[in-house]
């Protein structure tokens, strides 16, 4: 990997974390981390509200792992790359679909949008790792 | 970075139009953002404070924090999204040379700047706005002008 893009993947990581603390402290603030606190968040919402948010996620965060999944294959770690992409995309997919799904009363999802925003969110963390770990080794 | 699979970027006749295109869409992005920030939450020391905290003279509400929150956040995969475009272009274009490294390097930097000060000054010190005005402005005009040598590299040198 070239220095000048292995610097732009180092800027790209940091903005990543900063784009990772925004997403914590608004999922923190505004919906919760307890089951309770995210059924009684998505009951006063609409499936059209819901919806609304989840229009640009879909698309930005497919974008978003393409972008960041694609580093790892100018890596030593791309034979993990399978791996990862399908628990991010899996974690992605659930992680927007849920909330409908606890709208239409099944309030059991209230634990798989916890337990699809943890893994997301670490999922995201462990790729940005490796990317670190790959430009400090070589 | 492989978004560009084509590696001659100035000599390809199919990617040249599209390239342009794209910054093109850059520097229309990069003017409008700034005329969209001035009526929103402002452009100036003032009108930044009013947004943030309110005034109570003028009946201005200060800005939540959820709104605030997902103001930062769209902002960052924003800003992200398009400095890893146009520099990824614009190092290919100069390859690599020292004084596009240092031109890359600074408009990052100002915009990484520009983040984390509106964040101290909405939740800390209220005095980083200045930071954040500053750094709002540099890398806006390093983007631009980014974008505007792109240009010029492609169809004239």
């Amino acid at each position: 990997m070239n220095s000048s893009y292995k610097s732009l993947i180092l800027y790209f990581l940091t903005f990543n974390t900063l784009l990772l603390t925004s997403a914590l402290l608004i999922y923190s603030t505004k919906i919760g981390f307890i089951p309770s606190e995210v059924v009684e968040y998505y009951s006063a919402k609409t499936i059209v509200g819901v919806l609304k948010v989840n229009l640009p996620h879909i698309f930005l965060f497919g974008l978003f792992g393409m972008v960041l999944l694609h580093f790892l294959i100018f890596t030593n770690y791309k034979n993990d790359l399978k791996k990862l992409s399908y628990t991010f995309f899996t974690s992605a997919f659930f992680e927007l679909v849920s909330p409908l799904l606890i709208i239409g009363g099944l309030d059991l999802f209230a634990y798989v949008k916890i337990v699809s925003f943890i893994i997301f969110y670490f999922v995201i963390i462990y790729i940005s790792i490796l990317l670190l770990l790959d430009i400090v080794n070589n | 970075m492989k978004f560009l699979l084509v590696k001659d970027l100035k000599n390809d006749s199919y990617f040249k139009p599209i390239i342009s295109a794209l910054l093109i869409f850059t520097i229309s992005y990069l003017v409008i953002d700034i005329f969209v920030k001035h009526n929103s939450i402002g452009i100036t020391v003032s009108s930044l404070l009013n947004t943030f905290f309110g005034n109570e003279e003028e009946y201005i509400d200060p800005m939540e924090l959820s709104i605030f929150l997902e103001f930062w956040h769209m902002d960052i995969f924003f800003i992200m999204m398009l400095l890893l475009t146009l520099s990824a272009i614009y190092i290919r274009l100069c390859k690599a040379s020292k004084q596009s490294l240092f031109i890359s390097n600074v408009n990052i930097i100002s915009a990484l700047v520009t983040l984390l000060s509106v964040a101290v000054s909405y939740f800390y010190i209220s005095s980083f706005i200045y930071l954040y005005i500053f750094s709002f402005y540099l890398w806006h005009i390093l983007s631009i002008y980014i974008s505007l040598i792109s240009l010029y590299k492609i169809y004239r040198e």
